[in-house]
């Protein structure tokens, strides 16, 4: 019963069952980490002497920007939401949107390889920097991310730059 | 997870009350092992009223192989019957159950060896359930000197004897070390030296490392496809 005194935290989520295949949205999924990598990459982090950090993206899925055009109905409690004929577009994915992981994975790979990340071959969510005597790494698990690499100080500024 | 100076110790020590609690068997007793090594799975025995629960803890299960490699075997042979449970397997879920009782804070140790290559162990049993006659592999892979990938898997065709079994199971095998090898590359460890792969069965070595035999295998494998083919097509 305490929940009920305070606000409850509220998140406007769209009504994804109502998206058609191939014509609202096209893939679905981001990609996630397989156990094995994780387990890796510990092993090569404890044996380098690296330290670990784990990163958790705040309302991951409302960065993403959206390849298709998506309109929605207004919200209700919109000061027009009464009005029948009105939609609105979306600019950015929001939850509950078919497209939003994959509209997520690409920001976020936008953004790591403007930082100078290169994609793993061997696996999709394992983003690595690489230059003469630095090395970071970034495992990816839809919003978790687990970071490590060989200097504290470039693994710091590397969360600072992603936020 | 909790790391130190040492190297760093995984595990899933709240988990294994929940599934207890979700079971109704806290208060059990604990088993020194999961299952009897003996023991044989008996087709006769009844389908239980309701297998909801079952289903449930056997998926719980899987989720707890990620720290808990002692009851991969257990849980691959459980899960192979998640959609008809017999009374027998609910008796070897309650075993499990109670070994899980005994081993609530184990886990995984991660410790620094400072050297970075691959060793992979496999085996394989021979024909090794009574119901089908398929053999299964299990196999450990470390890294660094650390576990890092481990999986007990029933095998997708019958062999005809236990070299076939292991030289499957070392195939399998080498397939995975070749993906780690990239994956380390990936991550800036270009190894020079030989990854090493343990196997118990000298003959299924000999095949490995010997290309005259080759023949012999292909043609067991060969002989077990066109068999199949007969068999489809309803000439046997």
């Amino acid at each position: 019963m305490e929940q009920l005194k305070g606000l409850k935290p509220t998140q406007l989520v769209a009504q994804g069952f109502s998206q058609k295949f191939r014509i609202d949205y096209k893939e679905t999924f981001s990609p996630v980490a397989k156990i094995i990598i994780v387990c890796v990459l510990l092993s090569v982090a404890v044996n380098q002497g690296w330290s670990l950090y784990q990163m958790d993206v705040r309302n991951a899925f409302l960065h993403g920007e959206l390849e298709e055009e998506v309109f929605m109905k207004l919200p209700p409690g919109h000061s027009q939401s009464h009005s029948p004929n009105l939609v609105c577009k979306l600019h950015k994915s929001i939850y509950g949107l078919k497209q939003s992981p994959p509209a997520w994975h690409a920001k976020l790979n936008v953004a790591l390889q403007t930082l100078g990340f290169t994609r793993s071959n061997a696996n999709s969510s394992l983003f690595i920097q690489q230059n003469f005597t630095n090395k970071l790494i970034v495992l990816v698990y839809i919003d978790d991310l687990i970071i490590t690499g060989s200097n504290e100080n470039f693994v710091a500024k590397l969360k600072v730059d992603l936020q | 997870m909790a790391t130190s100076n040492k190297g760093v110790f995984l595990n899933q020590q709240k988990y294994i009350p929940d599934i207890l609690q979700d079971a109704e068997m806290l208060h059990t007793k604990p088993a020194i092992t999961p299952l009897d090594s003996k023991l044989r799975l008996d087709s006769s025995s009844k389908p239980p009223l309701t297998f909801i629960t079952y289903q449930r803890i056997v998926g719980k299960f899987i989720y707890l192989t990620i720290t808990r490699l002692a009851i991969t075997f257990d849980v691959s042979l459980l899960s192979q019957y998640i959609h008809a449970p017999t009374t027998q397997h609910l008796d070897m879920m309650k075993c499990i159950l109670r070994y899980l009782k005994g081993i609530i804070g184990r886990g995984i140790v991660m410790t620094r060896n400072v050297y970075i290559d691959i060793t992979r162990y496999t085996d394989s049993d021979w024909a090794g359930n009574a119901l089908d006659r398929r053999s299964t592999t299990g196999y450990c892979m470390l890294v660094g000197g650390n576990l890092v990938s481990w999986k007990s898997k029933k095998q997708q065709v019958v062999t005809h004897s236990s070299a076939e079994a292991e030289y499957r199971a070392m195939a399998y095998a080498s397939c995975e070390l070749i993906w780690a090898k990239n994956l380390l590359a990936d991550l800036g460890f270009v190894s020079h030296t030989l990854m090493i792969l343990f196997c118990d069965n000298q003959a299924a070595m000999h095949i490995a490392s010997n290309p005259v035999f080759h023949e012999g295998t292909k043609h067991l494998e060969v002989d077990c496809h066109y068999i199949r083919q007969q068999f489809q097509a309803k000439l046997i």
